[in-house]
């Protein structure tokens, strides 16, 4: 990873404090829906994640997922427990630009084009568009040649791969990812999921994904983490220890059509 | 045959053959005299405009001009309002409240207002300018809320600052809806020249329009009147050109049915909504008696807040007689509109002939300015209430007629199903699940058109009524009793608010009950 450039970075902050890029401790989230409404998304909930380490968090429909992430992400602030990113509160890492992240809809502004979509994080930074860095992520995520391509003549498969080269645009020390292939079909998601495993190799990239698919939990992280119904919180953690790349035939052998079962079990049980 | 019916060229055949119809229908009438001798044939009224060629076409000029002036100041002060509220959240709430309360007033009620300041000349741009205000602000200020929050997270996570947000994600997402506005105002700044015109400035169509109907002059009337519509429409059509364009680059407008309604949905913000409206209804009367008491103003030009009280409590039955009557005119026009327009597209929605038949017309209507067509309508139908219930029924028609089209046709999804695979006959299908899922949009309807349809009832009473607030405002200040006069504008712009506010409050329930 090429970040220690950046201001406020990683770097020292991790070694002071190794192990832990992401921690948060008995965090709890209420949403006020409605005058005299609330809805507990998130209580007693506990959660760490090394440096360089892929964490996936899967859970029932409605059980806080999303909000785990906004509160690394610094969107939103828990009611309860710390967050802390690299021993320090989430807005230092965000005020740094230091988080990447990416949803299941996308969100690129139709206005520009693919180019101009990766490129947007130097804008919305004030910082010199660096040219070199976009083209490079372009050709990463196997965009050649749709540079000037905007996202409306694009595909499913294609905006995702723009949201997500956007994401690394600062080279982020922190990666979310919000169900970015939710809304894919099973094909294309399944090629996706391959690309992201590549990418990840070469970038080791601290990350976060949050997902319905136990079966890609598996195969694109070190550690699978299971959530209960809402209030959410961490109910089972498994490490996924497969070697990569994983294929066909990691998912095929029988360890991991046992951790498969096992994690499905434990979705199963709520 | 279904397949036939739905092609693009038959949509088009239909739609030709209806417009067609139309203007023979127009011609015919004005032939045979069925509506009298003030409805000429169309040809007369086209002939009359190539005849009165040079006086039209420096009538229109003056009338154009107002009309572009209170356009861009309406649109400037619209936006920069809209960027205010957002970027000052504090202020959001009471501008758009505030706003709220300037749209309801009706604009006709202010030309005494505006003629007591010494700005009667400026009148058909301050109209222009009011027509337009409100759909601007309303649009640009969905525009800038209609980006998405994932979108908003991506600027957030990058600890964006509010304003790079602002230039890089709110400006870009809400060009599309902004332009939308632009558009549907357009005509509406014609409108409000016209209207604006009638207090007495030397040039231009709506003088031109007065002066016909007075001088019984009806094939220079009408050829007036098709200008006005052909010109209220070119607006239309050019900026729906930019439009188009813009979409290309920006992607589509945002559908938002008066977004700012939906900011006063809880218990508590309509408690706090009211309280901001009762301040801007104090702010308007400190106003007014400061602008009195530093200024000196004798009474002949305007009264004070305590001679128009004092004219109020000598006779209060009086104004809660003219204003029912006026009321009277509003809802009873807005009733029948809301009858024939209901009727009438329940009808279309079952008859693809007639639904594409009308489409051009239905396309046309909402350019036409029937508000400044009063002198028109009045000579056909005479110088009466009726009159005044006929102008606010067709203003209420034509949107509640596009409204309950299009809510008898978005049915929830997979509910058509649902009737088919129950063997569910036809007219089953239409009461128990296209008028229930019309209601939301027809209410919609009647809250857009709620206001404008007051301000036709006292407008129309104003030019040629016998009875109500309009009438009594013409009379009593042509008798220079300007307390009487500034009364019944008290009493006008109160109970046109409360027209609105009810319509609002009615859409409220029905989205709550019905969507």
């Amino acid at each position: 990873m090429t970040s220690a450039d950046r201001p406020g970075d990683a770097g020292d902050a991790a070694e002071a404090n190794p192990g832990a890029a992401i921690s948060l401790i008995g965090v709890s989230k209420v949403f006020e829906v409605r005058r005299g409404h609330s809805v507990t998304a998130l209580e007693g909930f506990d959660l760490r994640v090394g440096d360089g380490e892929f964490v996936a968090l899967i859970g029932p429909s409605g059980c806080g997922k999303s909000t785990a992430l906004r509160l690394i992400a610094g969107l939103d602030i828990p009611n309860a427990g710390t967050v802390l990113n690299f021993a320090e509160p989430p807005h230092k890492l965000v005020k740094a630009g230091g988080i990447g992240m990416a949803f299941q809809d996308h969100a690129l502004m139709p206005w520009l084009s693919v180019r101009s979509n990766v490129g947007l994080p130097f804008r919305i930074r004030g910082e010199a568009v660096d040219r070199d860095k976009v083209n490079e992520l372009i050709e990463l995520v196997g965009l050649t040649g749709f540079e000037k391509a905007r996202p409306k003549h694009l595909s499913g498969g294609m905006r995702q791969r723009v949201s997500i080269a956007r994401a690394l645009a600062l080279n982020p020390t922190v990666l979310l990812l919000d169900e970015p292939f939710g809304a894919l079909d099973a094909v294309t998601r399944r090629a996706l999921n391959l690309e992201l495993q590549h990418l990840w190799s070469r970038l080791k990239i601290t990350t976060v994904l949050v997902t319905h698919s136990v079966e890609e939990a598996m195969l694109l992280s070190d550690r699978v983490a299971v959530m209960s119904q809402r209030p959410g919180r961490v109910i089972l953690e498994r490490d996924a220890p497969f070697p990569r790349p994983r294929y066909k035939d990691v998912s095929q052998s029988a360890e991991f059509k046992a951790l498969h079962d096992e994690l499905i079990d434990a979705l199963d049980s709520q | 045959m279904r397949l036939t019916l739905n092609s693009r060229i038959s949509r088009i055949g239909l739609g030709a053959l209806g417009a067609a119809g139309f203007l023979t229908l127009w011609e015919a009438t004005g032939r045979n005299g069925w509506l009298g001798r003030t409805f000429p044939p169309l040809s007369d009224a086209l002939q009359a405009i190539s005849d009165k060629d040079e006086v039209i076409r420096r009538a229109a000029a003056a009338t154009l001009e107002r009309a572009a002036w209170g356009y861009l100041f309406g649109a400037l002060i619209a936006i920069s309002l809209a960027v205010i509220a957002l970027l000052v959240p504090r202020l959001e709430n009471s501008t758009y409240t505030g706003a709220v309360v300037v749209h309801a007033i009706p604009a006709i009620a202010l030309g005494p207002v505006i003629y007591a300041l010494g700005w009667t000349s400026q009148t058909p741009v301050l109209f222009a300018l009011m027509f337009v205000f409100f759909t601007i602000l309303v649009a640009a200020g969905a525009g800038f809320r209609s980006s998405s929050e994932s979108a908003n997270d991506v600027f957030s996570a990058l600890g964006s600052s509010k304003f790079t947000r602002f230039r890089l994600l709110q400006v870009p997402t809400a060009v599309p809806n902004l332009i939308d506005g632009l558009r549907v105002a357009a005509p509406a700044a014609v409108s409000g020249a016209v209207l604006g015109e009638w207090f007495g400035v030397e040039r231009g169509l709506g003088v031109l329009l007065l002066n016909s109907m007075r001088n019984f002059q009806v094939e220079q009337l009408w050829a007036v009147g098709v200008v006005l519509i052909l010109l209220a429409g070119g607006a239309y059509v050019l900026l729906g050109a930019v439009e188009r364009i813009v979409e290309r680059v920006f992607g589509r407008v945002v559908a938002v049915g008066g977004a700012h309604t939906d900011r006063s949905g809880t218990e508590q913000g309509w408690a706090r909504s009211a309280a901001t409206q009762l301040w801007v209804v104090v702010a308007l009367i400190a106003c007014w008696w400061l602008w009195i008491e530093i200024e000196n103003v004798p009474e002949l030009i305007a009264p004070s807040p305590y001679d128009t009280l004092q004219a109020i409590i000598d006779d209060p039955g009086l104004y809660f007689e003219l204003t029912l009557v006026t009321l009277s005119s509003a809802i009873g026009g807005l009733a029948i509109g809301l009858f024939l327009g209901t009727v009438l597209a329940l009808i279309s929605s079952l008859s693809p002939i007639l639904r594409n038949s009308l489409a051009p017309i239905v396309v046309v209507m909402p350019t036409v300015p029937i508000i400044v067509l009063i002198p028109l309508i009045a000579r056909i139908a005479g110088f009466s209430q009726t009159t005044v219930l006929i102008v606010a029924g067709l203003i209420a028609f034509f949107p509640v007629y596009v409204f309950a089209l299009s809510g008898l046709r978005a049915r929830p999804p997979g509910a058509d199903s649902v009737f088919s695979a129950l063997g569910s006959p036809g007219w089953r299908r239409i009461t128990f699940l296209a008028i229930p899922s019309a209601v939301p949009n027809v209410l919609t309807g009647i809250r857009i058109t709620a206001s404008i349809v007051f301000l036709a009832a006292l407008t129309a009473e104003w030019l040629m009524g016998s009875d109500g607030l309009g009438f009594h405002l013409s009379t009593r200040r042509a008798a220079f009793e300007n307390s009487e006069a500034w009364a019944a504008i008290v009493f006008a712009v109160v109970f046109a608010v409360i027209t609105y506010q009810a319509a609002s409050a009615l859409e409220r329930w029905g989205k709550e009950r019905w969507a």
